[in-house]
């Protein structure tokens, strides 16, 4: 009997030559190069100095780590404030609007009613207009109510603009959650609120996960209706002050790349982390949409 | 000239060993039926063959040639999958002239084909409809007709009879054997259900953990099992296994059971103890209380055309099963005395293989 | 027993239904409302136009530009992230080495804002040092120092590359969610035939991925009327109005030139093509549902 790393030498010898998954790899990779090369000139661009910028080398590799940018916009007040409005915005909008989708998926799922999937088609489909179809009423809105130039429109907005989609997530996975489970704990005398807490909630931990790191984002990152609803500086989110200081340090572009890059870090950081729930629910939400 | 020759196959996935070795030669028109367990590797082997899996070690010759690093398509081999794998988006038609279109044949001739196929599986009628129109038995046809078209050398089948229901199993499995008495054409064969195996294969090879246990025709292996695994396996319900003594007594040794001897070994044994396999059928109730031992009737499963009582027994922690000869009726709590059909027994080592069949 | 449930029925709806409707609906019909008068923003005295502001939408030349814009910018999408999706999507679904690295790297843009990829790709189209330029350079014989975003012809376009790059994870992503689904076997019936990776993607991977295809367009085609982030930070639809869309438009009648009543009867129709595509999708949606369910 011949060994087994003999034998296998032999086959790998006799085995025809696949070109395939090499070219397929080299393709992708070229592909991926391209697809960070902007991302990538930004991070090399934070960690220039002004004068290494100034002679035309920003896409190149910096010939030395230069933390200078990034001292100068945390050091900047203003850059404070925007982060904390951004916060102060994302984390109730994003809490609320699971919370109303958890309590809406859950009736759709689980206790339908004539006329039901009539009302969730309605709900849903606000997922699908231009925010600037209801832009005019609100404003007017918050203007009567006085709340324009608060944080208060933007958490509101956020709030009803994610019920279609945390509504639609929460339904689709609260009806894998089995009947059986839920007639069992009305045998045992639960209510549906006690159902909903103690039985379907604790099995849809991934569904909150999916919601939570979307909803962060979407919100985190939104331009437009901070744009509407606020007009003095201190008020501003960090999507729109990046835009407002970009006035401020027209030429600088290390400041700005280190701007960027502090921006966006809490969302890369919740893709890194929590990636593959951020896909899931890209794809759960559209492909049963 | 064999029309499958498997040359000392070996499949690794990672560092699990799934394939330990496996030769084999297969007749032209022979229908063999890889029988096991879930997870023995069979439909490895299966795989294998097509080239869908391609083998760590050893070799695959088809009609003489050695395909072991041979593209699928070129194998001249058809597959039947267990989910039927039919193409939703695609008539019946267009699912059995799937292959021909790849090649760019004539759309004439392609249609001529696909109707020769169907005629052959009486599907004629179906030919405009899709998949999900089908029923299971249907959709089980349509598979096969997109295997037959091809004119393979070597058909596998992948448990094809699991997604049916009982009574259609039985109908399709009758299909089968008759399709291959036409076609006679080689049938390579994986089922888990050993009355499958047992119906249709001219050999049957029974696989345990990526090895073959046993190669024969049906009747040789519910027979003369190899070992205890073979034994255990083929026959349902299965084989009793009860532990047995030996004792040596002079130049002899004798079989004891429960401190009766049993039979006698010519020769002396080298070994203790060993396992007795007896069939339901080879036991029956003694007429009077000149018995091998007695047993308290558990329960009885009458199924119509036969009945099986399960006995507890004072030596043995699993039940007995015991067939029941017609007219004979017992009930649940009798206390009754058992004989064993001297030809019949079979006795296992420890290690499981057989060391004697039939009179000792 | 069935009241007690009609009655957690209505506890659990009260919220998510009337927030909704407060603030998405209700908005929603006042837009109606609005269009049909010649509000200003601030004045709280307006009167009823009838239907003069649908009048202005058909002689007002910016908003024939903005809408052709706005077809071209739904094309490219349907192509661009569309087809580059399904590509890569297929590439890496081929088994290669390293799939997940690159489903994350082509994923990444998504979880960045709108004013972070317009602010990168500004960077790429500056004439002087920008990437694009800087790397024509090098495969020209001259400097080349040409204007993405400044020149009309082609500030649009740069946009919507910009748009894309953003996009294409996403279209992939669910491409790669549709090719998991197939089952495997559909696949190994294709090996066994002998059939070429061209054929395979012809006859069964895409037929198959009609479902997901049906999505991705869905998606692009929306997404690209909510087009409007990017833009305001890349060309703010200049120059000369090259790169309007509708979305574009809306804000600038309303919020720049204040006005609303106006503003509110592009959001009008805004809306009814978002309907009319929400339509088609939910018919194709449920077509194709019939083909592979």
């Amino acid at each position: 009997m011949k060994s087994i790393a003999e034998s296998a030498d032999i086959s790998a010898s006799a085995r025809p030559f696949n070109p395939w998954p090499g070219t397929i790899f080299a393709c992708l990779s070229v592909l991926a190069l391209l697809f960070l090369a902007p991302t990538f000139g930004v991070l090399m661009s934070s960690i220039k100095s002004k004068r290494e910028i100034a002679f035309g080398q920003l896409w190149t590799m910096p010939s030395e780590l230069f933390l200078g940018n990034f001292a100068d916009v945390l050091s900047n007040p203003a850059v404070h404030q925007y982060l904390l409005n951004t916060f102060l915005v994302t984390a109730p909008a994003t809490a609320a609007s699971i919370t109303l989708g958890v309590l809406g998926g859950y009736v759709f799922a689980k206790l339908p009613f004539k006329g039901s999937d009539l009302l969730f088609l309605a709900l849903v489909s606000g997922m699908f207009f231009p925010p600037q179809v209801i832009l005019i009423p609100l404003f007017r809105l918050f203007n009567s109510m006085g709340l324009i130039d608060t944080l208060w429109p933007m958490i509101i907005v956020h709030t009803a603009m994610g019920i279609p989609i945390c509504t639609l997530l929460m339904r689709n996975f609260f009806a894998t959650v089995p009947n059986p489970l839920r007639e069992c704990a009305i045998i045992e005398g639960a209510n549906e609120w006690q159902i909903l807490v103690l039985v379907a909630l604790p099995l849809s931990l991934p569904a909150l996960a999916v919601l939570a790191t979307l909803q962060f984002t979407w919100i985190w990152n939104d331009f437009l209706w901070p744009l509407i609803f606020t007009q003095s500086d201190d008020k501003r989110t960090i999507m729109l002050g990046l835009v407002f200081m970009r006035g401020q340090y027209s030429v600088a572009w290390g400041i700005q790349g280190a701007m960027s890059l502090i921006a966006s870090l809490p969302t890369l950081l919740v893709f890194l982390f929590f990636q593959r729930y951020f896909i899931k629910g890209m794809t759960m939400g559209a492909v049963k949409g | 000239m064999s029309s499958l020759k498997l040359q000392d196959v070996r499949k690794n996935f990672g560092t699990q060993t799934v394939i330990h070795g496996i030769d084999l030669d297969v007749e032209e028109g022979e229908f063999i039926v890889f029988v096991g367990p879930s997870g023995c590797g069979k439909s490895t082997m299966l795989r294998i063959i097509s080239g869908l899996d391609q083998v760590t070690s050893g070799r695959i010759f088809i009609a003489g040639n050695d395909v072991t690093f041979t593209h699928p398509s070129k194998r001249q081999v058809a597959m039947v999958f267990q989910s039927y794998a039919l193409f939703p988006h695609m008539t019946v038609a267009q699912n059995i002239g799937f292959g021909l279109r790849l090649a760019k044949l004539p759309k004439a001739e392609i249609a001529k084909r696909v109707f020769a196929a169907a005629e052959v599986l009486q599907i004629e009628d179906l030919l405009g409809r899709y998949p999900r129109q089908l029923s299971g038995g249907q959709r089980q046809r349509v598979a096969i007709g997109r295997a037959i078209i091809r004119n393979p050398r070597v058909f596998l089948f992948d448990e094809p009879l699991s997604n049916l229901d009982a009574a259609l199993r039985v109908q399709m499995r009758l299909e089968i054997a008759r399709l291959h008495n036409r076609l006679g054409a080689t049938i390579v064969y994986v089922t888990h259900d050993q009355t499958e195996a047992m119906t249709l294969a001219d050999r049957i090879v029974v696989i345990k953990e990526g090895e073959i246990a046993q190669v024969g025709n049906p009747l040789e292996v519910y027979e003369s099992p190899a070992n205890k695994f073979v034994a255990g396996f083929i026959g349902a319900p299965s084989m009793n296994f009860l532990k047995a003594s030996i004792r040596a007594e002079g130049g002899r040794s004798s079989i004891q059971l429960y401190g009766a001897a049993l039979a006698y070994l010519p020769d002396r044994f080298a070994r203790e103890y060993i396992e007795l396999g007896i069939r339901p059928e080879h036991l029956s109730f003694s007429e009077s209380s000149d018995c091998d031992f007695w047993g308290v009737v558990e329960l009885v499963e009458e199924l119509g055309s036969e009945s099986f009582a399960y006995l507890q027994t004072e030596f043995n922690p699993e039940p007995v099963t015991i067939r029941l000869e017609p007219n004979k009726k017992v009930k649940a709590g009798d206390k009754l005395p058992v004989s064993i059909d001297r030809n019949a027994m079979h006795v296992f080592s420890e290690s499981g293989s057989t060391v004697a069949i039939g009179r000792i | 027993m069935d009241r007690s449930i009609a009655l957690w029925r209505t506890v659990f709806l009260i919220l998510p239904v009337s927030v909704f409707a407060v603030f998405v609906i209700w908005p929603l019909l006042s837009s109606f409302y609005y269009s049909f008068t010649n509000w200003n923003g601030f004045n709280p005295n307006y009167d009823f136009v009838g239907f003069d502001n649908f009048a202005k939408i058909y002689t007002d030349r910016l908003f024939a530009s903005a809408a052709i814009n706005t077809v071209i910018w739904m094309v490219a999408a349907i192509i661009l992230p569309t087809g580059l999706g399904l590509f890569l999507a297929l590439l890496i679904d081929s088994r290669v080495p390293g799939g997940t690295l690159f489903k994350s790297v082509f994923y990444l843009p998504i979880c960045l804002s709108a004013v972070v990829v317009g602010q990168v790709w500004v960077w790429i189209y500056q004439p002087d040092w920008g990437l694009l330029n800087t790397v024509l350079t090098y495969f020209s014989s001259e400097k080349i120092n040409y204007a993405w975003l400044a020149k009309p012809e082609s500030a649009l376009f740069s946009v919507i590359v910009a748009w894309s790059w953003q996009q294409t994870g996403l279209s992939m992503v669910i491409y790669l969610a549709g090719l998991t689904a197939i089952p495997s076997d559909l696949q190994e019936v294709c090996e066994l035939e002998g059939s070429s990776w061209w054929q395979k993607v012809r006859l069964v991977l895409l037929p198959l991925l009609a479902p997901a295809t049906v999505v991705v367009i869905a998606l692009s085609v929306i997404n690209s009327l909510k087009g409007f982030d990017i833009l305001f930070i890349m060309t703010e639809g200049g120059p000369f109005n090259s790169s309007d869309t509708l979305a574009m438009h809306m804000y600038n009648e309303s919020f720049r030139k204040y006005y609303m009543g106006y503003g509110s009867a592009i959001a009008v129709v805004l809306f009814l093509v978002a309907l009319a595509i929400i339509w088609l999708y939910f018919r194709q949606l449920r077509k194709v549902d019939e083909i592979y369910s």
